[in-house]
């Protein structure tokens, strides 16, 4: 992984700078312990040197103080001066004596300090004698050695002599203050330096800490992050493939050697395996082995998917599990692997019903077809026998026996009608035809010809009626309908029926006017309901299926249908039909001749 | 119609039966008509050489034994009848059996109407029209 590399160099390269780092701490350590013993040397010397010339000074005085004190003798005879002057005298040897010891690697200094023991030797012998004389001579004889002056120019010597010593002392404290000073910079240096050093190494390697802590801190947390996402996504596809209610299975393809697929072995099932084809334990065995009368076309199929790569959805029986299934099988995994992902489904029950549902629609057109032969049969026998009645013993039958029989072949007529409406109401036997495109011109021309209205009737239709989609049949129905209910209901002796049209947007609306006897508007729900209709039975034609009918096949088609309409001047039924797209029109347009006749 | 060639009436209903013969009879259809109760007969009739072919063959859908689509299919796959001009005459007006009649070449498909002055104008018009029409 890649944070664990990077983090594995951090390591290696915060190894080395620890390792350089103290070893350049101690360096500094070292440097500052040695800088700070030459300074403690450096120092000593310059001590040294300090308390050479310090003794040299203190010699100088002596001297002076000496020969003060054996001045004052002389010319006081105060035995206090002659007290001074012997603490004095007994002063110089120890500081000549330090001297010499202090100064016993310089030569140079010690044959000047040979001089200066000399001559002080000699003054203060001077001194002694002075103070002699004056014990035994009094004042005068010791004035005479004073007088000869003599003294003064040992002393210039002395003095010459100490300040030679001092010079030499001073160019060595100055030369050894230097070599301090120096010393001192070096120790500043290697401290400042080391202790630099430490606290940038320090701060250095606190912020690497740091920054690897906070690398590995980020990095662990990635990985338990990724490891809790590919943890829970594992989860998650694991209780997918032990929940799926459909069946999951991974499958091996086993090839005979021409590359036909001649079984296949089952390497990964789902729980609902079991409960989906009633297979128990299939993992690792084959299909062959749990079921050998499997169907052929279940091996070439899943042979196929695992050659070629190329899905299938189907759905198809499986024998020997007594199912039915809907199949979805995918490859799996590489080529090479020759293995097939299969997702499948149940679908026995659906099988079932969907055959017992064909089996009641066939049930249902038997029904229809009983009712349309069997039914009508006796109906037309008892029209055609009252009809044969009435010719064959005319001469017999008075005219309400004959009156009677007419009455009779008329409801026996309408029975039949209403037989035939009601058929085509509940859509029994009928046969679901194609959309096309209709020209209603022809169409309603052909409607009102078919009618074969009385000369009492005029039709008027609008001019360029729409083109529509829908089915040729129905549409006849339609206008067959609305044209014939107002013919059907009219109560005047001309009879005028209008059809227009109309752009009502997404829609066509049409109208067919009429001007008979109008309905109350409490009727409109009423009469687009089958077998209601407003006249007596026996007074009219009407079977009450017609307007039902159209109501059905207009909302069936999307439209609505409604009526306009008040007791008098007549009535206007309504109805839309939703307009056809273009690209309809072009799929449907071959279509355009009208149907005709009883022909299909 | 068609040189005193029979009219083979398949049909199980004895009324109807009648229905047609006295219609032809008022019609002064002189064409003999023989009846096959269902299918089968109508088959067996029509195979039989000594009977020659019908100059039509008035078919009811609702048969015993061997129903009038059925029937159809099997005229339709015989060669020797398949040109014998086939006229559905039923009280069925559902479009499955009108469909399917057409779909298996039939001549024509007349409902029987339920009144019989109506009736015999229906085969009035058949009578004219197989008079006109040139059979093979």
């Amino acid at each position: 992984m890649r944070v664990g590399r990077s983090e594995f160099i951090g390591h290696g390269s915060m190894t080395a700078g620890l390792v350089v780092g103290l070893l350049l701490i101690v360096g500094a350590g070292v440097a500052s312990v040695f800088s700070l013993y030459a300074r403690g040397q450096a120092g000593a010397w310059v001590s040294h040197t300090l308390l050479v010339r310090q003794l040299l000074t203190a010699v100088h005085t002596r001297m002076h103080e000496a020969e003060a004190a054996q001045r004052g003798y002389i010319i006081t005879g105060d035995d206090d001066y002659l007290h001074a002057f012997n603490e004095a005298q007994q002063q110089i040897g120890p500081d000549l004596e330090r001297l010499e010891r202090l100064t016993a690697a310089k030569p140079q200094q010690q044959d000047r300090l040979k001089l200066v023991r000399s001559l002080a030797r000699s003054r203060l012998e001077r001194l002694n004698d002075g103070v002699e004389r004056h014990r035994t001579g009094g004042f005068e004889a010791a004035a005479l050695i004073v007088r000869t002056g003599r003294g003064k120019a040992v002393m210039e010597r002395i003095r010459a002599a100490l300040a030679e010593l001092d010079q030499e002392e001073s160019r060595l404290q100055a030369e050894r203050e230097a070599v301090a000073r120096q010393r001192e910079r070096w120790l500043v240096a290697s401290t400042v330096g080391g202790s630099g050093l430490g606290v940038v190494l320090v701060v250095l390697t606190s912020v690497h800490a740091w920054r690897s802590r906070r690398a590995t801190a980020a990095a662990y947390e990635q990985l338990r992050t990724s490891e809790l996402q590919l943890r829970e996504s594992e989860i998650r596809y694991r209780t997918l493939f032990e929940s799926i209610d459909e069946g999951f299975c991974i499958i091996q393809m086993i090839f005979d050697e021409h590359d036909k697929p001649s079984d296949y072995r089952f390497l990964e099932i789902s729980p609902s395996f079991e409960r989906q084809t009633g297979l128990v334990d299939a993992r690792g065995k084959t299909m062959r082995e749990l079921a050998p009368r499997h169907e052929e076309h279940w091996f070439e199929t899943y042979g196929a998917i695992a050659l070629t790569g190329q899905p299938a959805r189907f759905q198809n029986r499986a024998e020997q599990l007594g199912r039915w299934y809907d199949v979805y099988a995918f490859r799996f995994g590489r080529p090479e692997d020759r293995q097939v992902a299969v997702l499948f489904n149940d679908i026995t029950e659906r099988k079932r019903t969907e055959e017992s549902l064909e089996a009641a629609n066939r049930e249902l057109n038997d029904f229809a077809t009983v009712v349309s032969h069997d039914l009508k049969s006796p109906l037309r026998a008892v029209s055609t026998l009252a009809r044969w009645m009435q010719s064959d013993y005319a001469d017999k039958l008075d005219g309400e026996a004959r009156e009677n029989l007419a009455e009779m072949v008329r409801r026996v007529g309408r029975m039949d009608r209403m037989i035939d409406e009601l058929l085509a109401y509940s859509r029994l036997g009928r046969v679901e035809e194609k959309r096309q495109t209709v020209a209603l011109d022809h169409l309603v021309a052909e409607v009102v010809h078919d009618l074969a209205l009385s000369t009492r009737v005029h039709v008027r239709i609008a001019p360029s009626l729409p083109v529509v989609c829908g089915e040729p049949v129905r549409l006849r129905q339609l206008f067959q309908n609305l044209i014939g209910n107002a013919v059907k209901h009219a109560d005047k002796p001309e009879i005028e029926v209008c059809i227009e049209w109309a752009d009502a947007g997404s829609f066509w609306q049409f109208s067919v006017a009429d001007n008979g006897p109008g309905i109350d508007e409490r009727h409109f729900q009423r009469i687009f309901k089958v077998f209601q209709t407003l006249a007596p039975k026996d007074a009219t034609d009407s079977t009450g299926v017609g307007l039902a009918l159209v109501k059905r096949i207009t909302e069936r088609a999307g439209g609505r249908v409604w009526v306009e309409s008040r007791p008098g001047p007549g009535s206007t039924f309504y109805f839309t039909w939703p307009k056809a797209d273009a690209a309809e029109l072009v799929a449907t347009s071959s279509g355009l001749e009208a149907m005709d006749g009883e022909q299909p | 119609m068609n040189a005193g060639k029979p009219v083979l009436l398949v049909e199980d209903d004895e009324l109807d039966v009648k229905t047609v013969r006295r219609a032809f009879k008022e019609l002064h259809v002189t064409n003999p008509l023989a009846r096959a109760l269902h299918g089968e007969e109508a088959l067996a009739w029509l195979r039989h050489e000594a009977n020659g072919p019908p100059a039509l063959i008035l078919l009811d859908l609702s048969l015993p034994v061997m129903n009038g689509i059925e029937f159809l299919q099997a005229v339709k796959q015989d060669e020797r009848l398949r040109r014998i001009p086939v006229v559905v005459l039923t009280t069925s007006r559902l479009e499955a059996d009108k469909l399917t009649s057409f779909d298996l070449s039939a001549a024509g498909y007349l409902v029987k109407p339920v009144d019989y002055g109506q009736f015999v104008e229906v085969i009035r018009t058949l009578d004219m029209y197989w008079t006109l029409s040139e059979t093979p």
